[in-house]
């Protein structure tokens, strides 16, 4: 998969930009501040239709302007193909060839990309709630039930919290208990199917990434007390966990929420035994959070067979010694890349065009002829 | 805006799923029919208010005190339909599927709107059961959340008074209402129920 042109129109301080954009991608070189980082969340935003700064679309309508718009050719599957979204403060419209779509989940995913950011050692350093979001990204990207599964259980889950806040339940209490477990056995299950299938090429990528074998692993950790093979087993799950719900039900009912269910599993990253999130150096955690990252693009790559592009946001600067030129050389031409850097190091532009990126502008050389 | 046109537009907004917009078209369509029709559609109103209540067996609107559906004697006894709403009766009569009694809950279990069992029509339900002739209870709560975990607690509720209790089918997409569902996809619901 591979972007042809981008335009953009108002999008954060990106103005009016039209590019043709070469087949291996381009490096785009800049102060901070400058726009490159918008450039690569405006490509982020066409593929999942939310920023990955977790913003709400209309924060990205550039200061004053009111509505953005961001317009795409891409080749995919050898198709030519365009999409783009409008946005202002009351609506958005997407269209896909020219055709409008209704929802954004119609036409999420036919432009396929994944971003690595220095804000991705939260994934690893940060609270067990960021890598369940990471983990149900992946699955939900995939899959519509899963998406609609786990909004059933946080209603569910509302509704229980509320019974044991106002301490009048316990009629009731035994049909959400059920109601609970049903709505949350399939995501404990299709969780332990993910966490399986991805620990050897987790393993393996950050291997790679640190250019030794270290030990790197995951692991997934339920809030059920199962083994992770029995957390693929639905009776296994279910009885464990209406016997948890029992033994903690004071311990609930006290502290006025559900102490056990899939909104407290942990997906757990490691090294050499070690849990990186409270026990990793800075280029231990660096290289998990890499290594998340390119597993998500390899998942989506083996479910979807196409090729995602990658969005590589002041990654090298970050991964110390060379670990960056490693990775790089590793990626070779495999995916169309945007790599936004402070300064053009010799070894990230070769091969690939650089853009000057300057107060909202974004100046591509021309090519230089080949020799 | 005049005084009587802004309070028409006021009263009808306040109807489940009127907006302003639908409102104020409402009453610029009201405005320029006959004064007759005017009066037929407030007499209507009125009539369901004074002549309207809630049959003392079942739940269901009734023009006294027993709905038509309690009265026929043709209906099957033997099968009570519970569902959350007197409009959900509606959606099941057009489906065609059912020729038995029906019991209307009020409502569905929601703590986050504080509605519990005790608000709910559900004594007078196991009462119904307790008096014999009812060999199965069909759950007909609406296929979300709320209606699923009403569900769960009819079964338990009713599981020591030995009657069969079962549930419509889950083909009906998860998250629905019964009222917003064509009459095939409820007849086929029923046709597939399933032991709880
Ligand atoms: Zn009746």
């Amino acid at each position: 998969m591979r972007l042809t042109e981008v335009r953009l129109e108002q999008f954060r301080n990106l103005v009016d930009v039209g590019l043709e954009v070469p087949p291996e991608g381009a490096v785009l070189v800049g102060s901070n501040g400058q726009g490159k980082t918008n450039f690569l969340e405006a490509i982020h935003y066409l593929s999942r239709f939310r920023s990955f700064r977790g913003s709400a679309h209309v924060d990205a309508v550039a200061f004053g302007a009111g509505h953005f718009r961001i317009e795409a050719g891409f080749t995919s599957d050898g198709r030519s193909r365009t999409l783009a979204v409008s946005a202002d403060r009351e609506r958005r419209r997407i269209l896909l060839d020219g055709a409008p779509i209704g929802r954004p989940s119609e036409a999420a995913g036919t432009l396929l990309a994944v971003s690595l950011r220095p804000e991705d050692l939260e994934l690893v350093t940060g609270s067990p709630s960021a890598r369940r979001e990471y983990v149900d990204e992946l699955l939900g990207l995939a899959s519509r039930p899963y998406r609609r599964a786990l909004a059933e259980y946080d209603r569910v889950l509302r509704q229980r919290n509320e019974l044991l806040r106002s301490g009048r339940g316990a009629a009731q209490l035994e049909a959400w208990d059920e109601s609970l477990i049903s709505s949350g056995v399939p995501i404990v299950i299709s969780r332990a199917h993910l966490v399986r299938r991805l620990a050897d090429r987790f393993a393996r990528t950050a291997a790679r990434v640190a250019a030794e074998d270290d030990g790197y692993a995951i692991a997934y950790r339920p809030s059920v007390p199962v083994d992770s093979a029995a957390a693929e087993r639905e009776s296994d799950v279910r009885e464990a966990w209406s016997r948890a719900l029992v033994d903690r039900y004071e311990v609930d009912r006290v502290r006025g929420w559900t102490t056990v269910g899939p909104h407290r599993d942990e997906l757990e990253i490691v090294k050499g035994g070690r849990g990186l999130e409270r026990f990793g150096s800075q280029g231990e955690c660096r290289t998990a959070a890499v290594a998340l990252r390119l597993m998500e693009a390899e998942l989506l790559e083996a479910d979807t067979g196409r090729r995602p592009i990658l969005l590589l946001d002041d990654v090298f600067s970050e991964l110390d010694g060379g670990r960056g030129e490693r990775l790089l050389e590793w990626l070779g031409d495999r995916h169309q890349r945007f790599v936004t850097s402070p300064r053009p190091l010799a070894w990230l532009t070769d091969g690939l065009a650089a853009w000057r990126v300057s107060a909202g502008r974004i100046e591509c050389p021309a090519p230089a002829a080949a020799g | 805006m005049a005084g009587a046109v802004e309070q028409l537009i006021e009263e009808l907004s306040r109807l489940p799923g009127i907006g302003r917009k639908t409102a104020s078209r409402l009453t610029f369509y009201l405005l320029k029919q006959p004064r007759e029709s005017a009066s037929r559609l407030s007499d209507a109103i009125l009539q369901v208010k004074d002549r309207i209540s809630f049959c003392e067996t079942c739940g269901n609107i009734a023009e006294g005190r027993t709905c038509t559906y309690c009265l026929d004697p043709r209906r099957d006894e033997s099968v009570i339909c519970v569902v959350e709403e007197p409009s959900d009766i509606h959606v099941i009569e057009k489906s065609g599927g059912f020729r038995g009694r029906y019991h209307v809950l009020h409502g569905r279990l929601s703590p986050l709107d504080g509605v519990g069992p005790e608000a709910l029509n559900v004594d007078r339900l196991a009462e119904r059961v307790r008096q014999g002739g009812v060999e199965e209870v069909i759950l007909a709560t609406n296929p979300d959340v709320e209606g699923e975990a009403t569900a769960l607690y009819l079964r338990r509720a009713l599981a020591p008074l030995g009657v069969r209790v079962t549930r419509i089918a889950r083909g009906i997409p998860m998250g629905g209402s019964l009222e917003f569902l064509d009459e095939i996809t409820v007849g086929e619901a029923l046709a597939g129920r399933r032991e709880l």
